[in-house]
């Protein structure tokens, strides 16, 4: 009894539809709210800022924007932004490498399991509170300047700044590197001992297991690792802003002043230009991720 | 031996680099005239009423952007799994889209191509609450849809279609209250995402929450960092539970497996 009124109820919209003849577009009918969501919110923003950058000051097709945004000082924050995300991204990428491997090496499955915890919930920090706690470690007057001062070493009178690329990069490991070990240590954990006890066995060292079998295992996560980190660095900007804005030239944050209404005339399409820059390359480096992850993917099978 | 002290090292080093930060900040925090112990500057911001309007304003947005994307995505993934499964990849992908498109630059095509839109969306907060969507759609959904994935979709509908229910209420008593755990998950994450998001409302002109946070830093140096720990070690807590509740989720779904 239940089963037929299950398959009755089940039945009768499909033989409606498949009346009208629309029978093969009703999986997609479902579908109709998150698409047209992120169309509106999302393509149609995306869209008007390449349309943006490839128009003229008389609404017609003109390279001018692009122009203009890779000359001068736009080049020189793209440099700057791209030096500061390199930097970030190759220091998070080791230091976060190494910290996973150290858990692994101590590691019992519940450390792996609170610290992937720990740095989940870390690498989702970030933003103007966590500028501003840095302010009170190393800027000027922070806790650890002064220690540092007095033990007979100012980093200040040493040329390190905490408003630097320098700064920053130290900043932003509070994010990247946990974000990191989160990649890095599934990957480790999927090396398996009798690996090194076959190195052993074969007469192998320890760097000889690193230079013939980890690494070359382990190089495809450590790449995807390195893009993600770069792609995360590249657009971060309230932690920038709080901490460099108008110090420190960066892509984001020169959109931030075209978009806050300092706009002379003919730089109109400057900031859409500036960010067509930004999404290709982000847009390169997903690519390259893209590749990464379909061979890492072959090797774990 | 020494390869574990090594470890241990390095584990100590990195436990102190995200340690002192915090500490500094609240010892900085707590710091009054000639290093005595003072609470003033959490006094102080507990009578700025400016605190407290950008702190309900944020909460609004947060409130309100969680409500919107749970709807969303839990809709799209109950969707997809009962009726559209060859889509999946699709929706998979979508989803993933806004990580490609850095935040700065959905603000400047916001500003410039959102026109079309009625006033009261994008003239009010309310354009901030459809934008945190976009951004915390990659995280939500997955969490969602993991979640989802790991119920028996089919056996659950047909036996509360059997037993009478229209698809409301198989809905509403059957399928929500099993996904408790992963949408707790994704709202909390969404609406810590939204509380802490400052480059948009920053950019649009709402003094939200993180916003204000930054005005008053160039002139209340003290009360800025009081306000910063606060605020770290409340997005800490509210992370906790994301990451707890969607390990749990994750742990139920592999004794299944």
């Amino acid at each position: 009894m239940a089963e037929r009124v299950a398959l009755t109820s089940a039945q009768r919209p499909t033989t409606l539809w498949s009346a009208v003849g629309a029978a093969r577009l009703r999986p997609y009918l479902g579908l109709v709210p998150i698409v047209v969501y992120v169309a509106i919110f999302l393509l149609v923003p995306a869209w008007g800022v390449l349309a943006g950058a490839l128009t003229g000051s008389h609404h017609t097709p003109s390279l001018a924007a692009l122009r203009t945004a890779t000359r001068g000082a736009f080049a020189h924050a793209l440099v700057v932004s791209l030096e500061l995300s390199v930097t970030s991204a190759v220091v998070a990428c080791v230091l976060g490498t190494a910290t996973a491997i150290a858990i692994v090496t101590l590691g019992s499955e519940r450390l792996v399991r609170i610290a992937s915890s720990v740095a989940a919930v870390l690498a989702n920090t970030g933003g103007v509170p966590l500028a501003f706690a840095f302010v009170a470690t190393l800027g000027n007057f922070g806790a650890v300047t002064l220690a540092l001062a007095h033990l007979g070493f100012n980093p200040y009178a040493h040329g390190f700044s905490l408003y630097s690329v320098t700064g920053l990069v130290i900043v932003y490991q509070y994010f990247l590197l946990p974000l990191m070990v989160l990649i890095a240590l599934p990957a480790l954990s999927g090396l398996r001992r009798q690996w090194r006890e076959a190195v052993a066995t074969l007469g192998g060292t320890p760097r000889h297991f690193w230079r013939y079998v980890g690494l070359p295992l382990l190089a495809p996560t450590l790449l995807a690792g390195l893009l993600v980190l770069f792609a995360d660095a590249f657009a971060a900007y309230a932690t920038a802003a709080a901490l460099a804005g108008g110090v420190i030239p960066l892509v984001p944050l020169e959109i931030g002043n075209l978009i806050a209404g300092n706009v002379v005339a003919n730089q109109a399409n400057v900031g859409d230009a500036l960010g067509l820059e930004m999404i290709l390359v982000v847009a390169v480096t997903s690519v390259i991720y893209a590749v990464a992850q379909r061979r890492q993917l072959r090797w774990s099978r | 031996m020494s390869r574990r002290l090594g470890a241990f090292l390095v584990l100590v080093a990195v436990g102190a680099y995200i340690v002192v930060p915090l500490a500094a900040s609240a010892r900085f925090s707590v710091e009054g005239a000639h290093g005595a112990f003072s609470l003033a500057a959490y006094r102080a911001i507990l009578t700025q009423p400016a605190a407290w309007q950008s702190l309900w304003l944020s909460m609004r947005i947060g409130l309100a952007t969680v409500g919107v994307e749970l709807a969303l995505v839990t809709w799209t993934s109950l969707w997809v799994r009962l009726h559209a499964r060859h889509v999946a990849p699709l929706v998979d992908a979508l989803v993933l889209v806004p990580i490609m498109v850095p935040v700065v630059v959905i603000v400047l095509g916001v500003t410039s191509s959102l026109r079309f839109l009625p006033a009261v969306l994008t003239q009010t907060p309310a354009i901030l609450v459809a934008e945190y969507v976009v951004l915390a759609l990659p995280y939500a959904y997955r969490i969602v849809d993991a979640g989802v994935g790991a119920l028996e979709l089919t056996t659950l509908t047909e036996a509360s279609r059997s037993l009478g229910a229209r698809w409301h209420r198989t809905a509403l008593h059957v399928l929500l209250p099993s996904l408790k755990g992963p949408l707790l998950a994704a709202g909390a994450m969404t609406f810590a995402l939204s509380l802490g998001e400052y480059v948009m409302a920053s950019l649009l002109a709402y003094t939200t929450f993180p916003v204000w946070l930054q005005e008053i830093g160039a002139s209340q140096a003290t009360e800025a960092v009081a306000v910063s720990t606060l605020a770290l070690v409340g997005s800490v807590v509210v992370l906790a539970v994301v990451v707890l509740s969607a390990g749990r989720t994750h742990r139920a779904e592999l004794e299944q497996a």
